[in-house]
């Protein structure tokens, strides 16, 4: 047994494991002196993860003795709240407050225990710097060898990740900044809420979880997050491509994976139009259970200038009514056994109307959140449960007649193992089901229960050189039926030496949206039964391309360049119409498209891009309508420049031209063509008992006059400055 | 963000206000007519992509004018005159006007004042027997007459024109305002019955004749000769499921000269909505909803003589069908004056066909015209 445990410790001096992330990682509880932290991206597409020892020249020696850190072995997050027992010799069990715990010297083997996830004994076999442990969710494949044990994320997919902190130094005081970090994104906001595109999807084709939650609201499929606060996250990973098996009915786009953080920080934003933002986050152990808290109180006017392009004749106006007012708390316990997350929002904003449209002027809304899982490690098997709930009311002054308020609720049970390995295949399971209700005004009631079953399994070919996975599901819906969806993955290992690898990879996945409750609704004109509208079927979604990457002594390199394909069969449309706007399944959507991503890290600078290129088209009635709001082309570059412990971050987005009605192409109903900067100078300054660091942003430096949904215009350039205090980060 | 019901009140009250223009053409008569070869066929796309329309009066090809996004025009119908089309936004899109000239296809907006909500826009002529663009302004409870000297617009108003001023018309020396009598600033609720006020040319009286069982926050009128026909939508409850009909749609002919309804006629019971036009046959045709469950149209051909409804089936209104034999539900109708119906049909994503049946009500031909057509016109 030992010995086998010892087999499973992988030491690998170079590759992934030593890109950003881990040294972001070590930035929660360390001195982020080192370049390194401030690596705008991370990559995990197929990095060895499970155990790294890092021979990692830069890194801050002495004083932290062999750091350990925790991560998913899926997604590369960092994963805080562990609990770590050294086996040899015997010591106390401690909780790991953030990702990583400093080892005593002496200490040979440790059983690391988080709930979620299988338990591992680590033997510490060579001396040195920084451990990794990937820990393997329980339900997850993994892959055993002599050397490793790795859990991958699926065969052929991209995961990309982004750490919060990371982001903060480089100018993001929010989440929408940190989104507006991850590769392949594009953030949609017209009223101050925000919505995430992936692989030209609509909003409500990408799934945004929190720990595994869904935040999406099951009345609008939409997940707004720009609320949460952003000391309470850890990471976020984009994962673009359709994700049957483990997001479920939603995600045809892709996934968006946000991690709680553990950490203890204060920070403070002032910035323009009346920004005021202050977030905590705390963190302290009650015996073997670490607890986490998280607050953020945030208010804005937003009353920025813009030319008002929409009436007769251009004029300079004032954004009125467009103000916030937002108030968040996080909180959560994690036990070896057991985690438990809480979140609950409230948030009130004008409801600012388009451009020329001064009718909304008194018009507010106000929602409301509340959002809860818990899940228990059960032998070997893990039950997860959670909860969510969603009001959301609309109000004139002026017209109280046509005040609303809508009430959504969702809970969900989930529950995931992992089948024995056998000669052939590894495989999991996971069987789950939940029931959703709307209740708003006018009398309207709804309600959906659901179950899905879904499997999973992953096999290696030819000597480890491939590895293709294979997932099935079915889901069946109230009043859907029952959806069948299945991905397969190859990954194919053209070169794996130490200092680089190269792999092809490929993958065809199909995914289903069931109407959402709103839809359901609207799409029956008298409102009161649910009229037939199919779910939303991907038939398929196939990705084929090559991953790659670079370690040197000074250099590491990741990237990916993809062709990417989306057949969709009755897609889900929202049209107006002459009563009302209502959702209609248009014949067939088709997207095919490139897409590409690199990141390089050379010293002080660390510089990653991405490019997208999307051909997406709704194919009805014999009419080609380019789906709305998915530009030709997009990309992304960030720069980092670190200079002893200043950092200088520029970044650059372009959108390119973007038809915003669902009607035939014609340039007259296309937004243009923009071209976005910002940058942000931070410097970290360590004190006794805390760490600083202030952040000056600037962003759309080059004050681009752009609107991101037709007629409502965003801010031209504008400022902010955010201080930060990690206390006790020694 | 999603309300209940973004737009209920104002397309209700747009679609109800598919208003008639040609009030030069034609007669109270049929048999007083001479054919007149069509000059073309517009289709006003009220969505998605908004802007006219241009059709052949064979049908055969079409252009395309594009006039804004919705979110500055959100017209559920426009009038016609001398090659002149006017359509108005209301104040959920900027409380603009729009003037196309249809022979040069160029148009030039105009913004109407701030949260007044214009209903329509029609020409009229000035007492110096200048041209005048009036609007009726909802929320304002006013007339905009607009001028246009040099490239500028001036805007004079004609105020106290009622509760919920939508539609006007001269008559002589006064100008007759259709007063809907709805709570238009908040949610269109019904006040009462439609009211014509009459506005001398010269003084500050005012002349009320109340319409009797003429209800509806979408009320417009046709005037040919020395009569009007007022009509309006109807009254509904759609704060609650199932949406509750009030009062069907109706219309009334009123002679101006004696300021007196000459009768009423009320729509098929159960439907709801009443969009009338003057087709160059000199028959009036009325859009309807069947009911306020399906919503289907249904297009009604009536006698201008006794408000009478011509039906070549068991139904009240007209049985449209393809060659199939299959039924082809259709709004906006208008019948040229050979009696071939036009009218306009959405299909799935809005897609707009203009659809010309023969005068035995067969469908002879159907043209793609852009998407979300709200409103037609023979020109």
């Amino acid at each position: 047994m030992k010995a086998r445990l010892t087999r499973r410790l992988v030491v690998v001096g170079t590759a992934l494991a030593l890109t950003t992330l881990a040294a972001n990682t070590l930035a929660q509880s360390m001195p982020t002196n080192s370049a390194l932290a401030q690596s705008p991206l991370v990559s995990s597409p197929r990095a060895p993860l499970q155990l790294t020892q890092s021979p990692q020249p830069q890194w801050p020696q002495p004083q932290l003795p062999r750091p350990l850190c925790l991560r998913d072995a899926t997604t590369a997050a960092p994963l805080p709240g562990a609990s770590v027992t050294p086996l040899d010799p015997p010591a106390a069990a401690r909780l790991v407050r953030g990702a990583c715990t400093p080892l005593d010297g002496s200490t040979r083997t440790v059983r690391v225990e988080r709930a979620g996830y299988r338990a591992q004994r680590v033997r510490i076999t060579a001396a040195g710097e920084t451990l990794f442990v990937a820990l393997v969710p329980i339900g997850a494949p993994q892959r055993l060898t002599t050397q490793t044990v790795t859990a991958d994320a699926p065969a052929g997919r991209t995961v990309v990740t982004v750490r919060a902190n990371g982001a903060r130094a480089r100018g993001a005081g929010t989440m929408n900044g940190l989104l507006a970090q991850l590769p392949y994104t594009q953030l949609r906001s017209a009223r101050g809420e925000t919505g995430v595109s992936l692989r030209g999807a609509r909003r409500e084709q990408v799934v945004i979880t929190l720990d595994g939650l869904p935040l999406n609201d099951p009345a609008t499929g939409l997940a707004d997050v720009s609320d949460l606060p952003l000391a309470s996250i850890a990471t976020a990973s984009v994962v673009p491509g359709a994700d049957p098996v483990q997001a479920g009915s939603g995600a045809s786009g892709g996934v968006v994976a946000l991690t709680t953080s553990t950490q203890r920080l204060l920070s403070w934003r002032t910035g323009a139009f009346g920004e005021q933002q202050g977030e905590g986050a705390w963190t302290g152990a009650l015996g073997a259970t670490r607890w986490h808290g998280a607050a953020s109180w945030r208010r804005a006017r937003n009353d920025f200038d813009f030319t008002n392009d929409a009436g007769v004749a251009p004029v300079r106006e004032t954004r009125v009514n467009n103000d916030e007012r937002r108030a968040v708390i996080a909180g959560g316990l994690i036990a070896p056994r057991t985690q438990v997350s809480v979140l609950a929002s409230t948030g009130e904003r004008g409801m600012v109307g388009a451009a020329n449209v001064r009718s909304y002027d008194a018009d507010r809304a106000r929602t409301d959140r509340l959002l809860a899982r818990a899940q228990q490690n059960i032998g070997s098997t893990v039950l997860g449960l959670g909860a969510r709930g969603f009001s959301l009311a609309y109000r004139d002054p002026t017209r109280p007649a046509l005040d609303t308020r809508a009430r959504v609720w969702a809970a969900d049970a989930d529950w995931r193992g992992a089948l024995a390995p056998s000669r052939w295949y590894r495989g999991s399971w996971r069987a789950g089901g939940g029931v959703d209700g709307l209740r708003g005004t006018g009398g309207v009631v709804q309600q959906r229960t659901r179950g899905f079953l879904a499997y999973a399994a992953q096999r290696e070919l030819a000597g480890a050189r491939a590895l293709v996975d294979l997932g099935l599901r079915t889901d069946v819906i109230e009043r859907a039926g029952t959806q069948p969806t299945a991905n397969l993955g190859l990954t194919w290992h053209l070169r794996r030496a130490a200092i680089s690898r190269v792999s092809a990879v490929a993958r065809a996945a199909q995914a289903v949206r069931v109407p959402t409750l709103y839809d359901l609704y609207f799409s029956s004109p008298q409102r009161l039964f649910v009229r037939t509208l199919n779910p939303e079927r991907v038939t398929l979604d196939a990705s084929a391309g090559f991953t790659g990457g670079l370690t040197h002594a000074r250099v590491m390199a990741s990237g990916e360049v993809l062709v990417v394909s989306r057949n969709t069969r009755d897609a889900i449309v929202w049209f107006p119409g002459n009563f009302g706007w209502s959702p209609a399944n248009v014949g067939r959507e088709t997207l095919r498209g490139v897409e590409a991503r690199a990141a390089l890290q050379h010293g002080p600078v660390s510089l990653a891009s991405w490019v997208t290129s999307y051909d997406a088209q709704l194919l009805s009635n014999g009419l080609r309508i380019p789906t709305p709001y998915v530009p030709r082309l997009a990309s992304g570059t960030q720069l980092a420049l670190t200079r002893g412990a200043t950092v200088v971050s520029p970044n650059v987005r372009y959108q390119g031209r973007r038809p915003y009605t669902a009607g035939p192409r014609n340039p007259f109903f296309e937004l243009p063509a923009v071209w976005l900067a910002d940058a942000a100078i931070s410097h970290h300054r360590s004190a006794r008992r805390a760490d600083v660091v202030v952040t000056l942003a600037i962003d759309n430096v080059n004050n681009a006059r752009w609107q991101s949904v037709r007629g409502f215009p965003m801010p031209g350039r504008s400022w902010s400055l955010g201080i930060t205090l990690h206390p006790d980060a020694r | 963000m999603i309300s209940l019901f973004p737009h209920a009140p104002r397309r209700t009250l747009a679609g109800a206000l598919l208003g008639a223009a040609l009030t030069a053409c034609g007669s109270d008569n049929p048999t007083e007519t001479t054919p007149q070869p069509l000059k073309g066929i517009l289709v006003l796309d009220g969505f998605i992509q908004p802007g006219f329309t241009f059709a052949g009066d064979t049908g055969s090809a079409t252009t395309k004018l594009a006039l804004a996004p919705t979110t500055e025009f959100d017209a559920g119908g426009f009038t016609l005159l001398r090659d002149t089309a006017l359509a108005v936004s209301s104040r959920g899109a900027g409380d603009l006007l729009y003037i196309t000239d249809v022979r040069a296809s160029t148009f030039r907006r105009i913004q109407l004042p701030v949260k007044s909500n214009p209903a329509r826009a029609r020409l009229f002529t000035g007492t110096g027997g200048q041209t005048l663009i009036a609007a009726a302004l909802r929320d304002s409870s006013a007339i905009a007459l607009v001028t246009i000297a040099n490239g500028n617009a001036t805007i004079s108003r004609i105020a106290n024109a009622g509760t919920c001023p939508t539609d006007m018309f001269t008559y002589g020396t006064d100008t007759w305002i259709v007063d809907a009598n709805a709570n238009c600033k908040v949610n269109y609720a019904v006040q009462g019955d439609v009211r014509l006020i009459r506005v001398p040319a010269t003084g500050t009286t005012r002349d009320t004749l109340v319409l009797t069982g003429v209800r509806g926050s979408g009320a417009g009128a046709i005037v040919n000769g020395d009569v009007a026909y007022v009509s309006a939508g109807g009254d509904a409850s759609f704060a609650a499921f199932p949406y509750t009909l009030i009062a069907s749609g109706s219309i009334a002919k009123v002679d101006l000269r004696n300021r007196r309804v000459l009768t009423t006629r009320t729509m098929p019971t159960g439907s709801y909505g009443a969009g009338v036009k003057l087709g160059l046959d000199g028959f009036l045709y009325a859009t309807v909803s069947e009911n306020l469950s399906s919503f289907t149209s249904r297009i009604i051909k009536l006698r201008t003589d006794d408000l009478s409804f011509f039906s070549n089936g068991t139904t009240p209104w007209l049985s449209l069908t393809n060659s199939a034999g299959a039924t082809v539900a259709c709004s906006s109708g208008q019948a040229d004056a050979l009696g071939r119906l036009h009218c306009i049909a959405n299909g799935t994503g809005s897609v707009t066909s203009l659809v010309v049946f023969n005068s035995s009500y067969v469908e002879a031909r159907r043209v793609l015209a852009g998407q979300g057509g709200v409103d037609m016109a023979i020109r």
